[in-house]
């Protein structure tokens, strides 16, 4: 019993305001009744709820409440972007909302400031490895979205750089990244399931020398298979079902794309002169027959494709570029890296493409912004045999995010990624 | 009483007569009948529901009893019918609950929960959270006569930490 006071006059008070907690009608619900009632409701509105109180608070962070959102499929798509602002040393993270500016949220200063993968799952998004003063880390940490909130979890078994990551059935495949003598390392390959909190080895990739190469890139095309784009002209899978490796046999970087993603089962990339292609998971699996695999999406001819192949807002990262340099003298090429390949970032939120990318304005530098929703059609009836279906690109939203003055370091988007809550 | 009535009981004694097939909207009711631990003669009391929100629950499983047997009578519906039928019942929902105080809404959705009838959980839980919807937090603590227990310290802070949501 609270007796703070004695007197008659205070104890009515108290006895009033107890009365007034009971009457409180929302609150006499239990918990599981309210967290269904606000599993129903946006974002923000949660936002406004976790301000009201104690309680509240606590329920709009609840993993029940995610779960309950999930089973009715109130969900909503949220993009996060990282990014490389100098002279700040290491990463900022921003959440992103259509029509909006990037909003600053809490970064992590110990982040590696470049060659870390990224990954999400469930609610989070994993940062795995990176380098940090030139040397690779083990580390993992993790960005709870619900609560913009950093964790640490458990580390993997050896350091590793820029490694391919992708997501299976719920566990996180990471795959390579590694120098030195840890090329030969029994845990070259590790799979962390969030559940047990657990990192366990994987059998690594059977050609020795595909794992001194740098991994560009990695995805996840078919529910079981994490492919790894390695050097120039090979690609391999991992299939988590059969728990070993095959080889993809035609690779796409004929047009050097940069950054890919996968929407649909299909692969998305920009080329070098700024257009937007796609093409079939298959088409990787397929022996090469001088075919183009590639096709454009169509109908995005307002998309500035000059402004798209300029662009540098993508981050090689110091070995990339030291090894770019190192070889194009021999490779008869005196281009730089960061000319040769379009920078812009590409990702996916709830099944439309999403692009950033910077564009010189006069003497500032925009960072820009284009969700692109995407219809396939039938091709024309004469040619659609040889041709196939094509793909169209809508712009739902395309605007600046972010200025910055070009005469300082140049900004990079280091990741883009979209997460469902 | 016609075979396929039974009686319900509230919890402050009021009784009720409904069709056995609309008592069968709730999970509980039906399993009680499934197992035969209905006697025809007796009412079935239900302890955690009071009078008035018991009268509720039964005009919400009348209502929508009759368009279940809609929806097999007219399986061969175009869809423009399907769809006026879709927005009559809408519209009766939001009738419905568009009538009662939100104590009553809480009220009936214990029920409602006790009972294990979901679609009328779905249908009161949404009508709390669009009373939540577009507030700010200082009208929700209104309209829900909910106390704030954070210090103001704690209260920046939070508000720090959800400034992207909001505006």
């Amino acid at each position: 019993m609270r007796k703070r006071s004695n007197s008659a006059a205070e104890e009515r008070r108290q006895k009033k305001r107890k009365l007034d907690e009971k009457l409180s009608p929302l609150s006499s619900l239990p918990d599981e009744m309210i967290v269904s009632c606000l599993a129903r409701v946006s974002r923000s509105d949660l936002a406004a709820m976790s301000v009201v109180s104690k309680r509240y608070r606590s329920l709009v962070t609840s993993p029940e409440l995610y779960k309950t959102r999930s089973e009715l499929g109130c969900v909503e798509n949220f993009l996060y972007a990282c990014l490389l602002t100098p002279p700040d040393p290491s990463p900022r993270w921003f959440v992103f909302r259509r029509g909006k500016p990037l909003f600053p949220i809490p970064s992590l200063p110990s982040q590696a400031p470049e060659a870390s993968s990224v990954v999400v799952l469930d609610w989070g998004i994993y940062v795995i490895g990176g380098c940090i003063k030139g040397r690779p880390t083990s580390d993992v940490w993790l960005l709870d979205c619900r609560t913009h909130t950093w964790h640490y979890a458990p580390s993997m078994a050896v350091p590793r750089a820029a490694p391919a990551v992708g997501v299976i059935g719920g566990k996180i495949y990471v795959f390579g990244g590694c120098w030195g003598d840890k090329v030969d390392s029994l845990d070259w390959a590790e799979v962390f399931d969030p559940k047990t909190q657990t990192w366990d080895t994987l059998p690594p990739m059977p050609d020795r020398k595909m794992r001194t190469l740098h991994i560009h890139d990695s995805i996840v095309v078919r529910e079981d298979k994490v492919y790894a784009i390695v050097g120039k002209d090979k690609t391999y899978y991992y299939s988590a079902s059969e728990g070993q490796w095959g080889r993809a046999t035609t690779t796409p970087p004929q047009r050097n794309p940069r950054d890919w993603c996968v929407i649909d089962k299909l692969i998305y990339c920009v080329d070098s002169k700024g257009n937007l292609c796609w093409c079939e998971p298959e088409d990787l699996d397929r022996e090469p027959q001088g075919m183009y695999y590639w096709r454009r999406v169509k109908g995005l001819d307002s998309l500035n494709k000059k402004t798209l192949s300029t662009s540098r807002l993508v981050h090689f990262g110091a070995r990339l570029k030291a090894l770019w340099e190192a070889r194009k003298i021999p490779n008869a090429s005196n281009k730089n890296l960061i000319d040769m390949l379009p920078g812009a970032r590409l990702s996916t939120c709830g099944g439309n493409l999403v692009l950033f990318w910077d564009v010189i304005e006069g003497d500032q530098l925009e960072i820009w912004f284009a969700e692109i929703s995407l219809e396939r059609r039938k091709g024309p009836e004469m040619l659609a045999n040889i041709l196939g279906p094509e793909m169209w690109g809508n712009i739902v939203s395309s605007h600046f995010v972010m200025t910055v003055d070009p005469f300082l370091d140049h900004y990079k988007v280091l990741h883009s990624v979209s997460v469902t809550l | 009483m016609s075979s396929n009535m039974i009686m319900l009981k509230s919890s402050d004694g009021a009784s009720f007569e409904i069709e056995e097939a609309a008592a069968r909207k709730s999970k509980i009711i039906a399993n009680m009948i499934e197992v035969e631990c209905v006697d025809e003669d007796k009412a079935i009391p239900l302890q955690n529901v009071t009078g008035n929100i018991l009268a509720l629950v039964i005009e919400y499983c009348n209502k929508h009893i009759v368009d279940d047997d809609d929806d097999v009578a007219t399986e061969e519906a175009s869809e423009e019918e399907e769809e006026a039928k879709k927005k009559k019942v809408d519209d009766w929902e939001a009738e419905f609950m568009n009538s009662m105080s939100l104590e009553t809404m809480f009220e009936l959705l214990l029920a409602a929960n006790y009972l294990n009838i979901k679609s009328l959980i779905d249908l009161v839980c949404q009508t709390i959270a669009n009373n939540i919807k577009d507030k700010t937090p200082e009208e929700v603590r209104k309209i829900f006569s909910i106390e704030n227990d954070f210090t103001p310290e704690e209260e920046e802070e939070i508000r720090k930490e959800n400034a992207w949501a909001f505006g």
